[in-house]
């Protein structure tokens, strides 16, 4: 899978480094003065640990997970309910995402969207042989996810839980699992998700009425889509040129982080953009395919469900800052600032890279595979 | 292996899904970035980008020796910016209380604007307004530095100088009338601004403000300054409804003073009726009365129709033609034509006016410059009326040899009066001496030079002979002064109505010149119905103010006082 392995090294190497160019320019506008260095170095600092990282998990072979996936859950609930005490998890923007240690910060909700694939693989990999079950399988997994994501929405953070969501419902389709019965949890989550933000009704019209017509409030709640679509649209085709973006300087709300892409594109312009899809479509195919030729079932869902995540993100960020679909707090990966994102982002990596050096065992070979590729 | 061949093809449903997403979105980037870029483009400049102007700094109006007559000094207006601004009602409240302004209006105005980022709260503010809002620290509010017209003089020469309203834009008199040369061009520099609205080192396109042009006047402080005061004192002492005195230099044209009261404060306009922003001097005209007559008479000279001593019989004070009848103040018999204008004989004057002819009187006036703007530059200044000859009755070249039938204002009067004291050369009137561009180029208007309208032999004659003897034996004899000779004419007019003459309304008028041998200045004074005593005469009312006046400008001009035996021949 030489192919495959080059796909992946070459869409994160790029994304990686687009990334350091776009916090390297952001980064040079900080509140506290033209001060570049600290946060690049903070970037750079996380980007070689995730390196590290990458490079570490790409050599474990990854049916380690497949044994460590129940302590793997257990700490995924003791980090996400620790983050809600107030004094030990941290908060800035109204949401409690973050523990601290000094100047590292860190966030349970995305080493819960990384644990949670992998226990859901080792889990519908156990239960192969009963994957159409109702009790068996269906319930159990649909109780641990519905309880991680309502730890993650008490933070809250609305856009994490619904990823997480997601891509678990995504991994249990293509596991096998009855469309009907996702089906009906989908309707059922919508229905309990409606009556959960009843109370907040205005709240929530008021976010859906700003994302339809942010120029209705444009100093208010249409303030940040409408900065982001100046930003777009100023860069044109070519950018305005690397460093020369204006909407950094405190116009757009978030710009090295959620909103990154924005000002990428006003500096790099549509190709710039244009070449960030252009990765990601890679990197997708590179996974999937990956994930088709895996070794074995855990492989393949672990090598879809890490793809699937990352580009499911990554589409999300982008339609967010293309004003497509309502804000959400999510980072574009491998690109944004951001620590555990990052972090965990190159793990998944790695560990897709690892799956892809794995050879698949003749017999194990689907009949859809091309021979050519077994070598 | 249908479970494979399920798996394959629900994973393709799903790579397939999100590639299709991730190509719509593209789509969308390509909408936003390439067919959407002039949009924000714009949109981007409109927020960071700023066009502030530079003003351009208003001319002074210095008078003809550079004496500062109108300037404009830094003053402080405070703004608000609504958005930056924490609690807006608490600040309307407080902002209302400093600048006394009205709490209710101000709220309602900053509330309905709360999305600007920029109002003017209240513009030239006090320095004592200034220091209590500053004290408050309010935020979102803020000072902008803007130029305040001032006139240090206060009330000299107001209703000459006129005004500059708030915004700065002259709004009457020689202010209105020069605002394109004083005003100057703002300039403009672009400022960037981010999100914070904090500037940025601009380096970017810059133009530097055109400064207005300042305006050096023919106008003299002094003699201003002695006209007024001493038209303030006839103001005093006839309680007029108003009085005009203008000093003209006969050789040059050149106004030395052009006074008009009452007067007002232009630093302080709005507190004063509008009527008395007025300039009488130009922008009222009236029936002159019996201070024309010396015109006519020149004239009658210059055709060689009469000579001075040629004698008209005054029917004893009653002069009947058609229907009308003629009188005099005191009946004459028989007088010369010198002492028609020395004792002012109305009889005599129609008399002269019938051997005169329409078309000779009209030519006459139109020759003084009657009946047309002498085009100075003041706003709003009347032509007067001469009649075309075509309406006059035959009653006319009765009448307007005595100052009827005919509307002057005083500068064409004293002008008219110029021609006599310039060996009949009437002079172009200038009130403008130079112009100082912003750059400091000086420009000076180019005279046309005089129009010849007498010998210099008769205007002499006029002077010496019959003027000066107005002066020393007849109507004008409190226009006597101290040191010099002086000739003059008096005029009392009564003040026309539709359909007659008041008896109780009068303008009392006095034109002289001094030193009656080579005039060095025209004064006239008029005042408009002097009302104390029933006296109204302008040899009683308006010839001893033009005699105070020629006493202090003949001393301050330095003309050397005449029949003073300098050097005796001692050989």
């Amino acid at each position: 899978m030489e192919k495959e392995r080059y796909g992946i090294i070459f869409s994160v190497t790029f994304l990686l480094a687009l990334g350091i160019i776009m916090i390297f320019s952001t980064g040079s506008v900080d509140e506290e003065g033209p001060l570049a260095s600290r946060l690049f170095l903070k970037h750079l600092s996380w980007m070689a640990l995730s390196i590290g990282g990458l490079l570490a998990v790409s050599r474990i072979d990854y049916h380690f997970y497949q044994r460590h996936a129940l302590k793997l859950l257990i700490a995924v609930f003791i980090l996400l309910v620790i983050v809600l005490i107030p004094g030990v998890g941290y908060a800035a923007h109204g949401a409690r995402r973050w523990l601290r240690a000094g100047p590292v910060g860190f966030q349970p909700s995305e080493f819960a969207k990384f644990a949670l694939i992998i226990f859901f693989a080792s889990f519908l990999t156990r239960r192969k042989e009963r994957i159409k079950g109702f009790l068996a399988t269906f319930l159990p997994a649909m109780l641990i996810l519905a309880l991680t994501a309502g730890l993650i929405l008490k933070e809250p953070d609305l856009g994490t839980a619904g990823l997480i969501c997601i891509v678990a419902l995504v991994l249990f389709f293509v596991a096998g699992v009855r469309f009907s019965y996702l089906l009906g949890f989908g309707a059922l989550s919508a229905s309990l998700t409606y009556i959960i933000l009843w109370p907040r009704f205005d709240y929530w019209q008021g976010r859906i009425q700003s994302f339809l017509n942010p120029w209705e409030d444009p100093q208010g709640g249409g303030y940040q889509i409408i900065q982001s679509l100046i930003a777009l649209g100023r860069g044109g085709l070519g950018g305005v040129g690397f460093g020369a973006s204006q909407q950094k300087l405190f116009f757009l709300p978030a710009a090295r982080t959620d909103f990154l892409l924005a000002i990428l594109g006003e500096e790099m312009g549509f190709l710039g953009t244009a070449f960030i899809v252009l990765l990601y479509t890679i990197f997708l195919y590179a996974g999937m395919s990956i994930a088709r030729k895996a070794q074995d079932f855990f492989g393949f869902l672990l090598a879809f469900g890490f793809t699937f995540g990352i580009g499911l993100q990554a589409a999300i960020n982008i339609a967010v800052v293309t004003a497509s679909v309502p804000t959400k707090g999510l980072s574009l990966p491998f690109v944004s600032f951001g620590g555990s994102s990052l972090l965990f982002s190159m793990l998944s990596a790695g560990i897709l890279l690892n799956i892809s050096q794995r050879k698949a065992v003749v017999e194990d070979i689907p009949k859809w595979v091309g021979v050519q590729d077994v070598s | 292996m249908a479970l494979e061949k399920r798996r394959e093809l629900r994973v393709s449903f799903i790579l397939w899904t999100l590639v299709f997403l991730l190509e719509l979105l593209l789509a969308r980037l390509f909408w936003i970035q390439c067919i959407r870029h002039e949009h924000f483009s714009h949109l981007a400049r409109k927020q960071y980008r700023t066009e502030v102007e530079l003003p351009a700094e208003r001319g002074k109006i210095f008078d003809r020796y550079g004496r500062l007559l109108a300037t404009s000094l830094p003053a402080s207006s405070i703004y608000l910016d609504p958005c930056a601004a924490t609690e807006l009602e608490e600040t309307a409240k407080a902002l209302a209380r400093a600048l006394d302004l009205n709490e209710e209006h101000l709220t309602k105005f900053i509330l309905q604007r709360k999305h600007r980022r920029f109002i003017w709260i209240k513009r030239k503010v006090t320095p004592e307004e200034g220091q209590t809002v500053k004290r408050l620290n309010l935020a979102g509010v803020g000072f902008r530095k803007e130029p305040q017209r001032f006139y240090p003089q206060g009330t000299l020469a107001a209703p000459l100088l006129g005004f500059a309203g708030l915004d700065g834009t002259g709004l009457s008199g020689l202010e209105a009338y020069f605002e394109e040369t004083l005003k100057g061009k703002p300039g403009y520099k672009i400022l960037l601004r981010d999100g914070k609205r904090k500037a940025l080192d601009p380096g970017l396109p810059f133009k530097a403000p055109e400064h207005g042009s300042s305006i050096v006047l023919t106008i003299d402080a002094v003699i201003q300054q002695i006209v007024e005061e001493e038209l303030a004192r006839a103001l005093e002492e006839w309680e007029p409804s108003g009085a005009v005195g203008i000093v003209l230099e006969p050789k040059s044209g050149h106004i030395l003073a052009m006074a008009s009261l009452p007067s007002f404060d232009p630093n302080n306009f709005a507190r004063y009726p509008e009527n008395n922003w007025v300039n009488r001097c130009v922008n009222y005209s009236f029936e002159p009365g019996s201070v024309i007559k010396p015109l006519i008479v020149a004239k009658a000279l210059q055709e060689g129709l009469a000579r001075p001593e040629d004698v008209f019989f005054c029917e004893n004070g009653v002069y009947r033609i058609g229907s009308r009848i003629f009188h005099d103040h005191h009946p004459y018999g028989w007088l010369t034509l010198s002492e028609v204008v020395i004792k002012s004989s109305n009889v005599g004057m129609a008399k002269l006016g019938e051997a005169v002819g329409a078309e000779r009187l009209y030519a006459c006036f139109r020759a003084f410059g009657f009946g047309q703007k002498t085009n100075l530059p003041l706003p709003g200044e009347a032509a007067g009326i001469l009649h075309p000859l075509n309406k006059w009755t035959s009653y006319s070249v009765t009448s307007v040899p005595i100052g009827q039938e005919i509307a002057v204002t005083p500068l064409q009067l004293a002008l008219a009066f110029s021609a006599i004291a310039n060996d009949g050369v009437l002079p172009e009137p200038r009130l403008v001496r130079a112009i100082i561009c912003g750059e400091g180029k000086v420009i000076n208007p180019i005279s046309q030079g005089g129009k010849v309208i007498l010998e210099p032999r008769i205007a002499r004659i006029m002077r010496t002979e019959i003027m000066r003897r107005v002066v020393e034996e007849g109507t004008g004899s409190r226009a006597r002064l101290s040191r010099w000779s002086i000739a003059g004419k008096t005029g009392t007019a009564q003040k026309a109505f539709a359909g007659g003459f008041s008896h109780t309304k009068f303008i009392s008028s006095f034109v002289g010149m001094a030193p009656a041998e080579e005039p060095r200045a025209v004064v006239l004074v008029m005042i408009d119905e002097p009302h104390k005593g029933g006296i109204h005469y302008g040899g009683t009312v308006a010839a001893p103010v033009v005699a105070s006046i020629f006493e202090r400008i003949l001393a301050y001009l330095q003309v050397a006082p005449e029949g003073v035996p300098l050097q005796m021949a001692s050989y």
